[in-house]
């Protein structure tokens, strides 16, 4: 555990002192100040966009950091050979990459700490009143997605390269709900196309095509991240309450699945690859 | 215990590596990287692996580490399988490139690598600024690695292979990047270690700091070792000596030296050129007993450089003839 916990320490102390991640988390607290300062609303309406405009940009810049940090790890290291003197110490290979796993989390941890502080602190100057469990399992289940995040893009920098990861993963943290949308719409129309096979669902037979196939596989291949956002609840928390504790258990279920996914994957690749 | 491939294994064999292949690329076109590399490093000692480039050094010394995967053979660190977390436990390795994060300072790089070998706290707090200095960076804890130089950094990795106090130390290209005071330098600190009983094995260009630090030497050719001796045993035997004498009035010169040497006469007295140290000293008992007089003797030190220089070509005459 301690050679995890050295690891990650690496990856903490270089996401303090590496100037990029300031220039995210400062634009970020300058557009949060900036929504403070918005007169054309009422007050529950200032209130409201607020909460939105804070929660998306401490949503995003968090996964953006986070997808930066973990997407550049592993190639940095190969590419600049600081991977040698370390795997010569007798450190595993899980054992580094668990390292680098948790660095990285804790990075997007603290960054996403900052903003909570700041956040809160906005709320307070409102004199705006917060579901205090709605929050927190905002807060708990944004954390699992950046798990989720980090760990795909762990795995997809060790099949491809940075600059694949990064785009890919933050397309898929961005677009995640707008690709859940696309996959529904092409799963209805391809339905009936080239039958395959005729499982039974609702009660019913339906015909199914091979694009009926790939598209339940595009389905469960990509985590839907959405899933994991809850500041539409926390927007309008006087019409919605805290979510039910089994579909927060569902959630980190699911989260966990993923990360196991991932890190496997992760796992299998970096300890075949010759260095 | 004398193997039939010629490896010493014994109980004090550190190091064994056994007929090791390793292949680089994909199915079709592999390139074969180490072709049937054998040898092996006894405790104690300082083992210099030498080739030109493209010859498999930085290729075994990876495998060694783990950081390849051997297509066959055996090898082995201190009897265990090589590149295991058990193998890398007693290896101090400085790799042929070095680059320590940029973000870090030498304390806390130093720190790190400590760690790793489950190193206490209060022992780095006490080793570090020591190993710096003995490394030649002392005072340079707190400098942030992105301003030394790659000198410096060379350094650095001398002290992160050492900071654990590791029974075998592997360096691969161990002057590369430094200049001649930091080579002196090095060599300065690799005769301590030496002193104190660490095993090391090192791939260098550096031919003289071979032939200074060694104790044997490998050298190694399209991925075979092709030879293996102690240094002494290399150049000694090629040394050239030359005796200039005058011979006792009545003398044979001729049949006195024989096929010991080549004769040549000028001005009154004799040269006679000898390879090797043991033809030398027959030689002189010769002349002794035949009563000339010595006038002067002098030998010519035949460099590594010339042996490796020679080996190679033979060992490029030989794959051709085969071929």
């Amino acid at each position: 555990m301690r050679s995890i916990w050295l690891i990650a320490k690496s990856v903490l102390i270089e996401a303090v002192r590496r100037k990029e991640i300031y220039v995210i988390v400062l634009m970020a607290v300058g557009v949060i100040l900036m929504t403070g300062t918005v007169k054309f609303f009422g007050y529950e309406g200032m209130n409201k966009f607020y909460r939105d405009v804070s929660l998306k940009i401490m949503n995003i810049t968090a996964a953006l950091t986070v997808v930066v940090l973990a997407a550049r790890q592993l190639p940095r290291e190969f590419e600049k050979r600081t991977i040698y003197p370390l795997l010569a110490k007798p450190v595993g290979r899980s054992t580094f990459l668990a390292g680098k796993f948790l660095g990285v989390v804790l990075a997007g941890a603290f960054c996403y700490g900052l903003f909570v502080i700041l956040f809160l602190g906005g709320m307070k100057f409102l004199g705006a009143t917060l579901n205090w469990g709605l929050f927190a399992q905002t807060v708990f289940l944004q954390m699992l997605a950046l798990c989720v995040v980090a760990a795909m893009a762990f795995m997809l920098s060790l099949l491809f390269n940075v600059d694949a990861a990064i785009t890919v993963t933050v397309l898929v943290f961005a677009l995640g709900g707008a690709l859940s949308a696309a996959i529904d719409y092409i799963y209805d129309s391809m339905r009936t196309v080239i039958p395959f096979t005729a499982p039974w669902i609702d009660g019913h037979w339906y015909a199914t095509s091979l694009g009926d196939v790939f598209m339940r596989f595009l389905n469960l291949a990509v985590p839907q991240l959405t899933l994991f956002d809850l500041s539409g609840k926390l927007i309008h928390e006087n019409v919605w309450g805290p979510v039910p504790t089994w579909v927060i258990l569902q959630l980190t279920l699911y989260a966990g699945v993923y990360l196991l996914l991932f890190l496997g994957v992760s796992q299998i690749l970096f300890s075949r690859r010759a260095l | 215990m004398v193997a039939e491939n010629g490896t010493d294994r014994d109980k004090n064999t550190v190091l064994l590596v056994e007929d090791l292949v390793v292949e680089y690329g994909k199915k079709n076109k592999k390139t074969r990287a180490v072709n049937g590399m054998t040898f092996s490093v006894q405790e104690g000692e300082c083992v210099g692996f030498v080739g030109p480039n493209g010859a498999g050094k930085s290729t075994t010394i990876k495998a060694i580490m783990g950081f390849l995967f051997p297509t066959s053979g055996t090898l082995k660190v201190f009897e265990e399988k090589a590149g295991t977390v058990a193998s890398r436990e007693r290896i101090g390795y400085l790799p042929e490139v070095a680059l320590y994060y940029p973000f870090m300072k030498a304390r806390e790089l130093l720190e790190l690598y400590g760690g790793l070998h489950r190193m206490g706290r209060s022992e780095l707090r006490e080793r570090i600024p020591r190993i710096l200095t003995e490394v030649g960076l002392g005072g340079k804890d707190e400098v942030l690695l992105k301003n030394f130089s790659k000198g410096m950094q060379q350094r650095l990795g001398i002290a992160q292979a050492i900071i654990a106090d590791p029974e075998l130390l592997v360096f691969d290209e161990l002057s590369s990047g430094l200049d001649p005071i930091g080579r002196h330098d090095l060599r300065e600190v690799l005769i301590r270690l030496k002193q104190r009983g660490k095993t090391i094995f090192f791939s260098s260009h550096e031919l003289t700091e071979v032939e200074d630090l060694c104790d044997r030497v490998l050298m190694v050719h399209k991925g075979r070792c092709i030879e293996q001796k102690k240094v002494s045993e290399l150049i000694h035997p090629l040394n050239r000596f030359t005796i200039r004498f005058t011979a006792k009035e009545g003398t044979a010169v001729g049949d006195l030296i024989g096929a010991l040497g080549r004769l040549t006469q000028e001005n009154g007295h004799y040269n006679c050129e000898v390879v090797g140290a043991e033809d030398y000293a027959s030689t002189l008992k010769r002349l002794a007993d035949s009563g000339a007089t010595i006038l002067e003797a002098h030998t010519e030190h035949v460099s590594l450089e010339k042996y490796f220089m020679n080996a190679i070509r033979l060992a490029d005459e030989q794959t051709q003839r085969a071929s």
